[in-house]
């Protein structure tokens, strides 16, 4: 059977996110500096022992923002990669089970939805119904599901043509019963290298979106790398450098569980 | 016990897999459909069991008691698949999803439909196995697919065709995947079955395994039904050239030191088949009647059916 011995890979992303699970949700019990409390006087300041990650514009605290916006990058990575994954997976699965005209139909929603660029999507949906968290995650689940639905698709397509679903189906099975006792877990391995890529993705949305201003009402990685952007030229790189460092280390360590998933069962 | 009338099989590309084909089951008793590969011997399980696929061009009747299997809605068609009728194939190492331990699967159905709870059916499973010649079948019911031999595999595959009790099973060349002598411990094992009051259809290119078994035996040729009647009639006595043709490409330890006599030709293209009797080409006997016109099955004086001008003629 396969090599079950986790690798370098997995045990990067899972400490990764780990991380910043532990510190976006409970660090703010340990340090206590409330993120939007502004400062003018003490505005533009360097990282130093009082403010580790040095202070924005409005003189509030770097390393307490970067703590408190990776709460709201988790949540949504986690709810909207498993959203899409819940979709794609089974819509791709009983698109080809079924086959023919359910087929057909689904195959051409699919494509209409991937022909749309994503990201315009998301944001005419988040400017027509508000941005809260839930709806954020709602837009990027129902926009984002047609590649996983694609590969379920071409894998179930193959799994419905083995003898053992012919078996079951010959026993009298029904089409629910051999989707989810046979169809799922002979591709969960497939399913579950996505779901990693998923997170990495909506992490990434997120931040585009807050970003563009649509921060689902908290503080985020996003926005506050707009806001620091006009400041770069004037020498305050920590301004951009933490929040934009969380981003990418987030998303690297979603992608990297996945990654390394794949490798382990190659 | 089953009837199929006039059953017709075209796939959507145009193909006649079958065509107008009669034949009928009785109780406790064992068919035998011989045919080449491509005769569509396959097709006739197929649409037994309703699976071919729905674009498929399929006439006919198949009654099943007092019912047309064809014009069954979706649950009374799962509840005849398995309960009623069920259908063993070739490949028993495919037929396991190899995810899951082979008991469970055995069980499955059973135990979804709460017909009966998991330790009954385990129980049941353990016997019924026991019973099909499965060696330590407690360990076997907890193994995975791969971890039992091709022979435990077919056993353990004919268990779980059997578990539900059917009344009709179909068995689509279950011995093709094995060695001889596992194929002959197995051929008992079936024997035992017919004893035990299964209906069988037994599906096979092999000729002389058909006659260890069948009761009655239809010969396929291109779709086409060529001769029908008794085991002693069609094996022994055959009238049809093709039937003769096949038996005389059989090896027996007789033919192989005279050398084996193979027929000539291959089996035709069924979207362009030969004008009048579709076996004319490779037939020793054909004349100007067998190329121009496709002869209708016709009963002889001893109750077989042949579809050949010849055999009309010698009644």
């Amino acid at each position: 059977m396969a090599n079950t011995k986790l690798n370098g890979e997995i045990m990067f992303g899972i400490s990764v996110i780990l991380f910043f699970t532990i510190t976006s949700f409970f660090g703010k019990y340990f340090i206590p500096i409330n993120p939007s409390v502004q400062h003018l006087s003490a505005a533009f300041q360097p990282p130093s022992w009082s403010h580790p990650f040095g202070t924005d514009y409005l003189g509030r605290d770097v390393f307490a923002r970067t703590l408190e916006g990776g709460s709201v990058s988790i949540e949504v990575g986690v709810a909207a990669g498993l959203l899409t994954v819940v979709i794609g997976g089974l819509v791709g699965i009983f698109s080809a089970y079924y086959g023919y005209k359910v087929d057909i139909t689904i195959q051409r929603v699919v494509d209409i939805i991937l022909s749309i660029p994503l990201i315009v999507l998301v944001l005419v949906l988040v400017a027509l119904f508000g941005s809260s968290i839930a709806l954020i995650v709602f837009a990027i689940g129902i926009l984002t599901w047609p590649s996983l639905a694609r590969i379920t698709r071409a894998e179930t397509l193959s799994l419905k043509e083995r003898d053992f679903v012919y078996a079951e189906i010959v026993a009298g099975a029904s089409g629910i019963h051999v989707v989810f006792r046979h169809l799922i877990p002979n591709q969960a391995k497939t399913i579950l290298v996505y779901s990693g890529l998923a997170m990495s993705s909506a992490t990434l949305i997120q931040a585009a979106l807050s970003y563009l201003g649509f921060t689902g009402g908290s503080v985020s990685w996003g926005f506050d790398l707009y806001m620091a952007q006009q400041y770069i030229f004037n020498g305050s790189w920590w301004m951009t450098f933490f929040p934009g460092a969380a981003i990418t280390l987030t998303s690297l360590g979603f992608y990297m569980i996945s990654e390394g998933l794949r490798k382990m069962w190659r | 016990m089953l009837e199929i009338r006039n059953l017709s099989v075209t796939y959507p590309d145009g193909t006649p897999a079958l065509q107008n084909l009669s034949i009928s089951l009785g109780t406790r008793e064992v068919l035998g459909i011989i045919g080449e590969s491509g005769s569509g011997k396959s097709t006739l399980a197929l649409a037994i069991m309703r699976l071919l696929p729905p674009d498929a061009n399929v006439k006919g009747e198949i009654i099943y008691n007092g019912k047309d299997i064809l014009r069954l809605s979706k649950s009374e068609l799962e509840r005849v698949r398995g309960t009623e009728i069920a259908m063993i194939f070739q490949d028993a190492l495919s037929a396991f999803d190899p995810l899951m331990r082979v008991g469970p699967q055995i069980v499955e159905k059973a135990v979804t439909n709460k017909t009966l709870g998991y330790k009954e059916a385990r129980a049941r499973a353990i016997d019924l196995m026991r019973g099909l010649g499965v060696t330590n079948p407690e360990a076997r019911f907890d193994a995975y697919p791969h971890e039992l031999s091709g022979g435990l595999r077919q056993r353990a595959f004919i268990a779980m065709g059997l578990f539900q009790k059917p009344k009709i099973i179909i068995l689509d060349e279950p011995t093709s995947a094995l060695d001889v002598i596992t194929q002959a411990q197995l051929i008992q094992t079936i024997r035992g079955l017919k004893e035990g009051g299964l209906s069988m259809i037994f599906i096979t290119h092999d000729i002389a395994l058909a006659s260890t078994i069948c009761d009655r035996v239809a010969v396929l040729y291109a779709g086409k039904m060529m001769e029908y009647g008794s085991v002693h009639q069609v094996i022994h006595r055959p009238i049809h050239p093709y039937t003769q043709g096949l038996i005389e490409s059989t090896p027996t330890l007789t033919s192989v030191r005279r050398g084996l006599k193979a027929m000539k030709g291959y089996l035709p293209n069924l979207k362009s088949l030969p004008g009048g009797c579709r076996f004319h080409p490779r037939c020793p006997f054909a004349t100007d009647i067998c190329r121009s016109v496709d002869p209708e099955l016709a009963e002889l004086s001893d109750g077989r059916l042949v579809a050949c001008h010849m055999a009309a003629d010698s009644k």
